[in-house]
C-alpha cells in the first residue's frame, strides 16, 4: 500500500511536474508569410510527355484541401538554353503537360531550366542536368508467407534490381509493376491485381565500380490456399540527379517524422529559387517479362 | 636524514584558521593590549589573505602583542605580533611558517654548480589520504624555492634534486590539509605522505587545487571536479550526476534539458572520451540520457580536458573525461546505504589486508520502474500501450593490493543495464510487446611497477562492451494466436592493452610515454526474426573489426621559473577493412609566468576519432549506433588552438580567461532518408544499413570562456561565462549552406556555490542561463506531391495521382536548418544537506529543489493544428519545480 502510494506520488511528480506544455504565439516563428509557388517537374529522356505540377504554399500551415492549393493559370516553360517549350494546364489530367513530338528533346548530360511565373510577379526557376542511363543487370523476386490467419494469408514479395554501378556518388530509384492473377480454392474466376513494390530513392557512395542493388517489397493478401501467378512484370531503374533524391528523401522524412523529442529535424529540400518544390531529372532503363 | 622539526610524533605541520574572529573584535573593543596569537593570525588571514603553517601545539595558549598599526607591511606586522612569544616566522612558498625561535635554520641555498659538482638524489613516493589510504592523484608536491610537480593518476611523484642538507616539501590538494616536511637530501628518499581531510570549516588550507594555480602547470582547458562538489551540488530528483555537473563548466553545453550529454566547444555528443579506470564507456546513459551511468559513490577523481590535450589521450575530438574509481578504505570497513526518488544505493568498502589491500563495491537500482516508464512514455506523445516500465541498475567493483613497494595491482569493473518496455492488446488473439535493453560492461586490470624511483610504469588490460537490443513481440493470448518476434541488436567490444611510463630524469623534466593497442569488434545491423508460421529463424548481423595502435610521448619541461613547456605527440595507425590510416597528432602547451600571480598559457592540439556514433538526435540514446571509421566515412579530425590567461586574485580566488578556435573535418551528419532503429520500429531493422545514413562535413567553433572560482573555505564554487559560436557545413545537408547545430548557444552563464553553514549543514545552489539554441520549425505549408507517388503511401487513382501522388497531407516546410532560436534557458536549483553524526552512524538527509522559481524552459517546440483549424505553437518544457528528498546512512 505504501509502495503503491509512492508510485502514484512519483508518477504524478514525473508526469505532472517534469513535463509541461504551454501554448505560445505562433508569430514567434520566422514564418514565410507570403504565399509562394510550389512546383514539381521531373524530366527524363524516356518520357513522351513533359509534365509539371504547380500549387501555392499555405503560409498559415493549415491543411486546406478545400479549396485546393493547385494553380491552373501559371506560365510554365522548359528550356535547354537554346530552345524552349511551354507546358499547358490540362483540366482532365490536373497538371501542366506537353507532348514535344521531337520539337524538344531531353538528352543525357544536358542542363535544362524550368521557369514558372504567375501574373502577380511571382516567378520561380530551377535547373537540372540529366544523368546517364544505367542498364539493369537482373531482377529477382522472392516471396514468403508473412502471416496466416483463419481467413487470409499475407504474402510478402521482395523484389530486387541488380546492376553494375560505375562507382562514385550516384542516386537511384527503383520502380516496378507486377500483374498477378489469383485463383482461389473456390474456383471462381481469377482475380487480377497490379502491385508496385515500395522502392525508394537510394544514394550510393562507392569509391569504385561494382555490383549494386535496390530492393522493394509489397504484401499480397489472399484467402488461404489461393494460387498466385505472376503474369507480367515491368521494372525500371532510374539513375536520378541529386535534386530528385534529396527532395523525396526529405519529403518522406517530413511525413514520417513530425516534431519529436527523439527524432532529428527534417528540412524539406528545394532547388526552386524563390519558391518551393523541385525540378529534377533522371534517366531510366526498363526491363519487362 | 629526514626529520620533522616542529611537531613531535606527527609528520604534519598543517595550516590552521581560527574561529575567534568575533572574539578578537570584542577584545579589541575592550581596549586590551594582548590577544591570543591564534586570533592575531586569524585576523591577518581574514584581512590580507595570508596563510600560516604552524604546529597547533606551539601556538595554542600563547598570547601576542597587539600591533600598534595593523596597516604595516606584513613582515613588520608579524614581527610585532610575535614579539615576546619565543616564536619566529619565515616565508615558505606562499605562506608563512611560524616556528620556535630555536628551530633549525632554513635550508641553505643550493650550492653553485660551477664551484662544486653535486650529486643528485630523488625524492619519490605516494601521496595518500590519511584516513583511508586512498592514493591521491593531482596533489601538488612543491619543493620550496625549487620546483613543483603533481602526483600522477596513481598518486605517485618523483623529484630529482641536487644533494642538499635540507629541502622543504609542501604537499597540497584541495579538500585536504596541507602537509609540510623537511627532508635531508643526502640519499634517495622514498616517502609516503598522508594528507588529512580538511573537515574544519575555517581551516586555512591554502589556495585551490595547487596544480591549478597560475603558472603551476602548462595545461590549458582542464578542470578537476572533486567528488565533494559532485555530492554537494543540486541534482534532478537528487540523483547526483558527474556529467550534468560538468555541464556547468565553461565551454560545455548540454543537449536537451535534463540530459547528461556533453557538447564541448562546439563538438558533437559523440566526441567525448569518457574513461572509467582507463576503460572507455561508449554509451554513458541511463534512462535515455536523463542520468549518466557513473555512480558518484564509486568515483575518486574526475578531470576534464577540453583543449590542450595531453598526448596520453586520443580517439575523440572534443573532450576527455577521465574518471577514477575509489580504491576502497585500507584501514577500516565502511558502508553506506541510501535511497531517493529514483534509485536506492549501496556502498561497501574496507581492507582485505590492512594497509595492503582493499575492496570497493557500489550498487544502485531504480525504485519505481512504472513511474519512470510512464515518464518516458509521457515524453513520446505518439506512444500507445500500457504497463510501460523503465529501470536500470549498475554495479562498480574494485579490489587492489600492494604486492610490495614496487608493485601494485588493481582490478576494477563496471556493469550496468537498462530496460524500457511495455505492451498492449494487438487483436483478439495476441498482444504486442516492445522492449529495449542496453548497457555497458567494463573491466580493467592494472599493474603499477616501479623500475626505479624515477621510472614508474603502468600496464593496463582493458575490456569495454556496449550492448543494445530491441524487440517487438506478438504474443499469443489464445490458441489461434501466432507468435512472432523481431529483434534488432548491435554493440561493440574493445580489448585494449596499454603501457604507460612516467620518467623523471632531471629536476625540470617529466617525460611520459606509452603505447596503446586496441582491437575493436562491432556487431552492426543485427536482425533476428522468429516466426511461428515459417519454421526456423532469420538472422543476420554484420561483423566488423578494427585495430588501433597508438604511441605517444611528451615532456613537461620547466625551463626556468617563468616558462613551462609541454611538448609531445601521438601517432596512430588505424586499420579497418584491409585499409590503414596513419595519423600524427602534435601537442604543445606553453605557460609563461608573468608574475607570481599571473600567467599566460597557450596550447595546440590535433585529435582524430576512429569511431563514429550514428544518432539522429545527438542525445546519446541507446539506439545510437557506434560504427568504425571507414574509407567511406573517414576518421574525424580536429585542430584546436587555445590562448589563456590565469590570475590568482587572492590565494582563494582565481580568474581565468580562455579563447579557443577549433576546426573539425569529416564530422558526421545524417543525410535525408537516413533510417534509424527507433524505440518501436524493430520490424524495420532488416532494411537499415548504417553506411547509407551517413554524410560528412566540416565544422568550426570558437569562443571565449571566463571563469572565476573559489574552491576552498565556507563558500566555494565558481562563476563561468561562455561566449561561443559553432557552425557546421555539410554538402548534402541544408542545401550545402552552413548552419548552427542544435547545441550552439551564444551566451552561457553558470553560477555554482556551496556554503557550509556548519560542518553538518550545507546549502548549495546553482543557477544557469543560456541563450536559446537553434531549432528548425516550419515556415510554411505545401502539398506533399512526389514523383510516382514517391515519399508516402498512396492510393493512386487519377492520372495526376499516379504521376505526382496526392495533394495531402500538407507538409510543414522547414527550408533551412535551425533558423529559429528557442527562448533563453535559466534555472535555479537548491540543495540543503544536513548530516546527523551519531557514535557509529551518520545520517545524511538531503532536500532539493530543481528549478526553484518554476521557469518553463523550452525542451522543444511543436507546431500543432487544433481541431478548430487554429494553428498553435506549443512549448514543451521539462523540470518545472521538482522537489526531492534523499536519505543516506553511513556506517
Amino acid at each position: 500500500m505504501v509502495r503503491a502510494g509512492l508510485v502514484f506520488f512519483f508518477s504524478w511528480l514525473l508526469v505532472g511536474c517534469l513535463k509541461t506544455t504551454d501554448s505560445i504565439d505562433p508569430n514567434r516563428l520566422a514564418a514565410d508569410r507570403q504565399s509562394k509557388l510550389y512546383v514539381l517537374c521531373f524530366i527524363s529522356p524516356q518520357d513522351t510527355l513533359l509534365t509539371a505540377k504547380v500549387a501555392m504554399s499555405e503560409p498559415q500551415i493549415i491543411a486546406t484541401l478545400e479549396p485546393t492549393l493547385l494553380v491552373k493559370t501559371a506560365t510554365v516553360t522548359l528550356s535547354d538554353g537554346q530552345a524552349s517549350i511551354p507546358l499547358l494546364y490540362s483540366d482532365s489530367l490536373g497538371y501542366y503537360v506537353t507532348r514535344p513530338l521531337g520539337r524538344f528533346r531531353i538528352r543525357a548530360g544536358q542542363t535544362y531550366q524550368l521557369t514558372v511565373s504567375m501574373g502577380d510577379d511571382r516567378r520561380v526557376q530551377a535547373t537540372a542536368t540529366v544523368p546517364p542511363a544505367i542498364p539493369i543487370g537482373q531482377v529477382r523476386i522472392d516471396s514468403s508467407i508473412l502471416a496466416q490467419t483463419g481467413n487470409r494469408t499475407s504474402i510478402r514479395y521482395t523484389t530486387t534490381i541488380d546492376w553494375a554501378s560505375p562507382g562514385g556518388l550516384n542516386y537511384y530509384r527503383g520502380w516496378g509493376e507486377l500483374t498477378q492473377t489469383i485463383q482461389t480454392q473456390q474456383g471462381r474466376l481469377p482475380e487480377t491485381r497490379i502491385s508496385r513494390p515500395d522502392f525508394f530513392v537510394l544514394r550510393e557512395n562507392n569509391t569504385g565500380p561494382g555490383p549494386y542493388s535496390t530492393t522493394g517489397s509489397f504484401t499480397l493478401t489472399v484467402t488461404p490456399g489461393s494460387l498466385v501467378r505472376t503474369a507480367r512484370t515491368r521494372f525500371g531503374l532510374f539513375n536520378t540527379d541529386q535534386n530528385y533524391y534529396q527532395y523525396h528523401a526529405t519529403l518522406r522524412e517530413q511525413l514520417n517524422t513530425p516534431n519529436s523529442l527523439f527524432a532529428g529535424t527534417p528540412v524539406l529540400f528545394s532547388n526552386m529559387e524563390g519558391g518551393y518544390g523541385v525540378f529534377a531529372a533522371y534517366n531510366a532503363t526498363y526491363i519487362s517479362r | 636524514m629526514r626529520y620533522r622539526p616542529l611537531h613531535a610524533g606527527s609528520c604534519l605541520i598543517y595550516t590552521h584558521r581560527l574561529l575567534a574572529g568575533l572574539l578578537f573584535m570584542v577584545s579589541t573593543a575592550l581596549g586590551q593590549s594582548r590577544l591570543s596569537l591564534q586570533e592575531g593570525l586569524q585576523k591577518l588571514n581574514q584581512k590580507r589573505g595570508l596563510y600560516f603553517l604552524y604546529d597547533p601545539a606551539v601556538i595554542n595558549g600563547r598570547s601576542a602583542s597587539v600591533p600598534t598599526d595593523w596597516s604595516l607591511p606584513t613582515e613588520p606586522l608579524l614581527t610585532q605580533l610575535l614579539r615576546g612569544t619565543q616564536l619566529s616566522f619565515r616565508k615558505v612558498g606562499d605562506c608563512y611558517l611560524i616556528e620556535a625561535a630555536t628551530a633549525p635554520a632554513p635550508p641553505p641555498p643550493p650550492v653553485s654548480r660551477a664551484s662544486q659538482p653535486t650529486r643528485r638524489y630523488t625524492i619519490s613516493g605516494y601521496v595518500k589520504e590519511q584516513n583511508s589510504g586512498e592514493q591521491l592523484a593531482g596533489a601538488m608536491v612543491y619543493v620550496v624555492g625549487k620546483v613543483a610537480t603533481t602526483t600522477n593518476a596513481y598518486g605517485y611523484f618523483a623529484l630529482s634534486l641536487p644533494a642538499s642538507d635540507d629541502v622543504e616539501l609542501l604537499v597540497s590538494l584541495v579538500g585536504y590539509q596541507r602537509v609540510y616536511e623537511r627532508i635531508r637530501l643526502d640519499r634517495n628518499q622514498s616517502i609516503n605522505i598522508l594528507l588529512p581531510n580538511n573537515d574544519q570549516l575555517d581551516e586555512v588550507v591554502l589556495v585551490a587545487d595547487a596544480s591549478e594555480r597560475a603558472g603551476a602547470s602548462p595545461q590549458t582547458s582542464q578542470h578537476s571536479m572533486p567528488v565533494a562538489t559532485l555530492n554537494e551540488l543540486p541534482a534532478v530528483l537528487g540523483e547526483k550526476d558527474v556529467l550534468k555537473t560538468l555541464q556547468l563548466l565553461p565551454g560545455v553545453q548540454k543537449g536537451l534539458d535534463g540530459q547528461a550529454g556533453l557538447h564541448v566547444r562546439g563538438g558533437g555528443g559523440d566526441q567525448n572520451l569518457l574513461i572509467l579506470d582507463d576503460a572507455p564507456v561508449y554509451n554513458a546513459n541511463h534512462l535515455f540520457g536523463f542520468f549518466s551511468v557513473f555512480n558518484v559513490d564509486a568515483l575518486k577523481n574526475t578531470t576534464m580536458q577540453k583543449g590542450g590535450f595531453s598526448a596520453r589521450y586520443g580517439g575523440r575530438l572534443s573532450s576527455v573525461v577521465d574518471m577514477t574509481m575509489r580504491d576502497g578504505n585500507r584501514q577500516t570497513h565502511h558502508g553506506e546505504i541510501g535511497t531517493g526518488l529514483v534509485t536506492s544505493r549501496l556502498l561497501l568498502e574496507g581492507p582485505l589486508i590492512k594497509n595492503k589491500a582493499s575492496f570497493l563495491l557500489t550498487a544502485r537500482r531504480t525504485n519505481f520502474p512504472s513511474a519512470l516508464g510512464n515518464f518516458v512514455v509521457g515524453l513520446l506523445d505518439n506512444f500507445t500501450g500500457t504497463d510501460w516500465k523503465a529501470n536500470f541498475y549498475d554495479l562498480n567493483m574494485k579490489v587492489n593490493a600492494d604486492l610490495d613497494r614496487r608493485n601494485q595491482l588493481y582490478l576494477s569493473s563496471y556493469f550496468g543495464r537498462d530496460f524500457f518496455g511495455g505492451g498492449d492488446s494487438l487483436d483478439q488473439n495476441r498482444r504486442w510487446e516492445n522492449g529495449i535493453r542496453w548497457g555497458n560492461a567494463t573491466g580493467t586490470l592494472r599493474w603499477n611497477h616501479l623500475f626505479s624511483e624515477r621510472l614508474f610504469s603502468n600496464l593496463s588490460l582493458i575490456y569495454s562492451n556496449y550492448y543494445f537490443s530491441s524487440h517487438t513481440r506478438f504474443i499469443p493470448t489464445s490458441p489461434d494466436g501466432v507468435a512472432q518476434t523481431w529483434r534488432s541488436f548491435d554493440g561493440l567490444t574493445d580489448y585494449s592493452a596499454k603501457y604507460d611510463l612516467d620518467y623523471f630524469p632531471r629536476l625540470h623534466h617529466q617525460i611520459r610515454a606509452g603505447v596503446i593497442l586496441t582491437r575493436r569488434t562491432f556487431r552492426l545491423n543485427g536482425y533476428e526474426l522468429l516466426n511461428a508460421i515459417t519454421p526456423g529463424q532469420q538472422t543476420s548481423v554484420e561483423h566488423n573489426q578494427s585495430q588501433e595502435t597508438s604511441v605517444y610521448a611528451e615532456d613537461e619541461w620547466t625551463t626556468n621559473n617563468r616558462l613551462t613547456l609541454k611538448a609531445g605527440g601521438r601517432v596512430t595507425r588505424y586499420r579497418v577493412q584491409g585499409q590503414s590510416f596513419f595519423r600524427a597528432e602534435p601537442r604543445l602547451s606553453i605557460t609563461v609566468r608573468l608574475t607570481d600571480k599571473t600567467a599566460l598559457r597557450s596550447s595546440y592540439a590535433e585529435m582524430n576519432q576512429f569511431v563514429h556514433q550514428l544518432t539522429n538526435t545527438g542525445q546519446g540514446l541507446p539506439t545510437d549506433l557506434w560504427v568504425p571509421a571507414t574509407d567511406r566515412v573517414r576518421p574525424q579530425q580536429a585542430r584546436q588552438f587555445v590562448l589563456a590567461a590565469v590570475h590568482d586574485l587572492t590565494p582563494k580566488w582565481q580568474l581565468s580567461l580562455e579563447v579557443y578556435q577549433k576546426q573539425m573535418q569529416h564530422i558526421i551528419g545524417y543525410h535525408p532518408n537516413a533510417d534509424f532503429i527507433g524505440i518501436t520500429n524493430t520490424q524495420d531493422a532488416a532494411n537499415i544499413q548504417w553506411e547509407r545514413n551517413v554524410t560528412t562535413g566540416n565544422g568550426s567553433a570558437s569562443g571565449v570562456e571566463l571563469m572565476l572560482q573559489r574552491k576552498v573555505g565556507r563558500l566555494s564554487g565558481w562563476l563561468a561565462y561562455t561566449w561561443a559560436i559553432t557552425r557546421w557545413r555539410f554538402d548534402e545537408l541544408n542545401n550545402g549552406q552552413p548552419f548552427y547545430p542544435n547545441h550552439d548557444r551564444r551566451h552561457t552563464l553558470s553560477w555554482v556555490g556551496t556554503y557550509a553553514i556548519r560542518s553538518t549543514l550545507k546549502l548549495s545552489a546553482n543557477w544557469m542561463f543560456s541563450s536559446g539554441n537553434p531549432q528548425s520549425l516550419p515556415v510554411s505549408g505545401i502539398p506533399s506531391f512526389g514523383h510516382l507517388g514517391l515519399g508516402k503511401p498512396n492510393d493512386l487513382n487519377t492520372p495526376s495521382e499516379q504521376l505526382f501522388g496526392t495533394e495531402g497531407p500538407l507538409v510543414q516546410v522547414r527550408r533551412s536548418f535551425n533558423t529559429f532560436r528557442a527562448e533563453p534557458f535559466h534555472r535555479l536549483d537548491l540543495t540543503l544537506q544536513k548530516s546527523y553524526v551519531a557514535r557509529r552512524l551518520t545520517h545524511l538527509v538531503e532536500l532539493g529543489i530543481v528549478n526553484a522559481y518554476g521557469r518553463r524552459n523550452p525542451l522543444y517546440y511543436d507546431l500543432h493544428l487544433e481541431e478548430n483549424n487554429q494553428l498553435t505553437l506549443k512549448r514543451i518544457s521539462l523540470f518545472t519545480f521538482i522537489p526531492s528528498v534523499n536519505y543516506t546512512l553511513r556506517f
